[in-house]
């Protein structure tokens, strides 16, 4: 009794903060990317989509989307804290001739984080959990990141490497022999124990 | 045999060509008609006494304008396109009339009560061997059950992705039939547009290697533009009604209630059916103890908890029944903006609440969030790179060029641009203390929080 009513107690908290900490953690991974600021919204959807796979308690619903799994709940977080001032969002040109869009902490924004760490410190421990992954992400090749988190979406459903391998290569037309396809499978088996 | 005609209040007949006489069976198979019974809108009929229309209706509408998609497409496309589309026929339509079928009570608003997923359970009642869905399709040829699943699921990697635009993406024809279905029962005359427009000017664009994607030339901007405003004051509305939200908060709040009363080893009595589904893993329940899940079932559970000796459970089921709901109240801004905490309102609120008899805080306040993506019309992915049909819509400039729509509307692009609220939230107490909670809100501190 005891247990279950611990184990109740804990889901509720946990449930709380999910709700919460949506935003805290999306800043806190911008803080980490450097003065640089997060470079590209594929990489920050893939980013979170591991992290969450991992365990950090983030209320983003992804779906598979051509370029992998993506999360209009990320999406539109990032669209919240620009539209609050906490973020900056730059645009510019990428080598290919497209477009990509970076992120970086305003003034507001890093006086934000500080001042939900100082009221809720159980945050800061909370985030602090999934910093070395989250490091690891942010510099990790795009490549890993879309065929590594595609791979691990199709994982999570059928638990099945080779089934969840194949799936992803064929959905992202990728040969399942190459290099960079065998590279990412391996990224993304890093993710589960 | 002619066509088979049903009559529609949205399209005045939906026909069922003779060719076609297994959609009829399907129809009539008991899975499909099980429809009947589960409310398209779930509880909004509390707050729009017309809203009592019911999934098997939304399901033949869809299953109406798929068939009006697909002869559209038949007769336009050309080259390998054609093969294509033709093969496709039977599987569209009944991933249409089938895209619904493991929807539980109340459709949307019961799933967070149960765990259920309706997706999930769509997928395994049309290929449960044992299932009359299964039995029909897998007469016309013995993949049309897995190739419908894979429709409905939308992730195998062979998937055609016109084909899943078709069911699910921006502007589908899921969407198309409910927008004007719910604004129609409802009485709520906001979901109107021009549906014959949109479905009789689709094209579908091969994006070099990457697939074939379901775009609209220019000439339907404006009809696109005015499918995206109903959407938006559907859900402004209708959709995101308070009082209707007021009382799916309340549903989910007696079966939470119901659910710490099982976790604290005081289970309230629970029916057979409900039981076999609530306590059990999905793989453990099979598609016929699924099925026997219905709306009857809910009430009728909640009809006895309304003699239960727990005295919360009690008395919120007693307010569902008796349409009691709570009294909705704007919450004070939040002080943090990265964690959204309202923690010190939150509890002085259930100070209030206990001080007038209501114990448990967590019964007895609830809390609503509205998503930022229902608040403003139309919010597509910004980057391109990462657009597709599933975060925004697409045309087909008169050049050939493949455009986001809000690029070619500049009147669109302004909203778009004009304004992106944030998530918003509602919180639901008791009607007798809604002053109390009122007078937290602006004065801060209140020394008597006893409701005179």
């Amino acid at each position: 009794m005891m247990k279950l009513t611990i184990a109740l107690l804990t889901d509720r908290l946990l449930l709380a903060w999910r709700i919460r900490m949506n935003k805290y953690f999306l800043m806190k991974l911008i803080e980490a990317s450097g003065n640089d600021g997060f470079r590209g919204r594929k990489r920050l959807q893939k980013v979170v989509f591991f992290l969450k796979f991992e365990g950090l308690a983030v209320n983003a619903e992804y779906g598979l989307h051509r370029f992998g799994p993506y999360s209009h709940d990320l999406s539109q977080a990032c669209a919240d804290l620009k539209s609050q001032d906490l973020l900056n969002e730059e645009i510019s040109s990428t080598t290919m001739g497209g477009i990509e869009y970076s992120y970086l902490l305003t003034e507001p924004g890093k006086e934000a984080i500080a001042h939900s760490e100082a009221a809720f410190p159980s945050i800061q421990k909370a985030f602090s959990s999934s910093e070395k992954t989250a490091e690891k992400l942010i510099k990790s090749g795009l490549w890993d990141l879309e065929l590594g988190s595609t791979i691990l979406f199709y994982y999570q459903k059928h638990k099945d490497w080779e089934v969840a391998f194949n799936n992803a290569c064929e959905f992202k037309g990728k040969n399942s022999n190459s290099a960079s396809s065998i590279s990412a499978l391996n990224f993304a088996k890093s993710f589960v124990k | 045999m002619g066509d088979k005609l049903f009559r529609d209040p949205l399209y005045n007949y939906v026909n069922i060509d003779r060719n076609d006489k297994w959609l009829i069976d399907a129809i009539d198979c008991p899975e499909v008609q099980r429809l009947r019974r589960i409310h398209q809108l779930g509880v909004s009929h509390f707050t729009y006494p017309g809203a009592e229309h019911n999934r098997l209706a939304h399901s033949m509408g869809v299953l109406y304008l798929m068939s009006k998609a697909h002869f559209h497409l038949q007769n336009t496309v050309k080259g390998s396109q054609k093969a294509q589309v033709e093969h496709s026929k039977h599987s569209l339509l009944a991933a249409a009339l089938l895209h619904d079928v493991g929807h539980g009570p109340f459709s949307h608003l019961f799933e967070p009560c149960m765990g259920i997923n309706h997706e999930y359970w769509s997928v395994r009642i049309i290929s449960d061997p044992n299932s009359c869905i299964h039995r029909k399709l897998a007469k016309i040829y013995s993949n049309l059950p897995t190739d419908v699943c894979d429709l409905i699921e939308g992730d195998k990697p062979s998937l055609p992705r016109w084909e899943k635009s078709l069911i699910s993406s921006q502007l589908d024809m899921d969407r198309m039939d409910y927008l004007r279905r719910d604004s129609l029962f409802s009485g709520a005359g906001y979901g109107h547009f021009d549906w014959s427009r949109l479905i009789t000017t689709m094209e579908l664009h091969e994006n070099d290697n990457e697939g074939i994607d379901l775009v609209w030339p220019e000439k339907a901007s404006m009809a696109i533009e005015e499918y995206i405003f109903a959407r938006y004051y559907m859900y402004q509305n209708v959709y995101l009604h308070k009082t209707t939200r007021g009382f799916e908060v309340l549903l989910q709040a007696i079966w939470k209630r119901a659910k710490t009363l099982i976790d604290e080893g005081k289970p309230p009595e629970l029916i057979p059916t409900i039981e076999k589904l609530w306590l059990n893993e999905p793989e453990d329940i099979s598609v016929s103890e699924y099925l026997a899940v219905e709306e009857h079932s809910v009430l009728s559970q909640m009809q006895d908890w309304t003699n239960s000796t727990d005295s919360v459970l009690k008395d919120l089921a007693t307010r569902f029944l008796n349409r009691d709901g709570f009294a909705m109240i704007d919450p004070p801004p939040v002080s943090d903006p990265l964690t959204e905490d309202r923690s010190e309102w939150e509890s002085k609120v259930a100070d209030a609440l206990k001080k007038n008899g209501f114990e448990n805080a967590s019964c007895y306040c609830l809390k609503d969030e509205l998503k930022a993506k229902y608040l403003s019309p139309y919010r597509p992915e910004p980057e391109k790179g990462l657009q597709d049909t599933t975060n925004a819509i697409f045309i087909k400039s008169d050049d050939g060029q493949v455009l986001e729509v809000s690029e070619s509307l500049p009147r669109l692009k302004a909203v778009i641009e004009m304004g992106k609220p944030s998530s918003k939230f509602r919180y639901y107490v008791p009607k007798s203390i809604r002053k109390t909670v009122q007078s937290i809100k602006k004065n801060g501190l209140v020394e008597d929080m006893t409701e005179k």
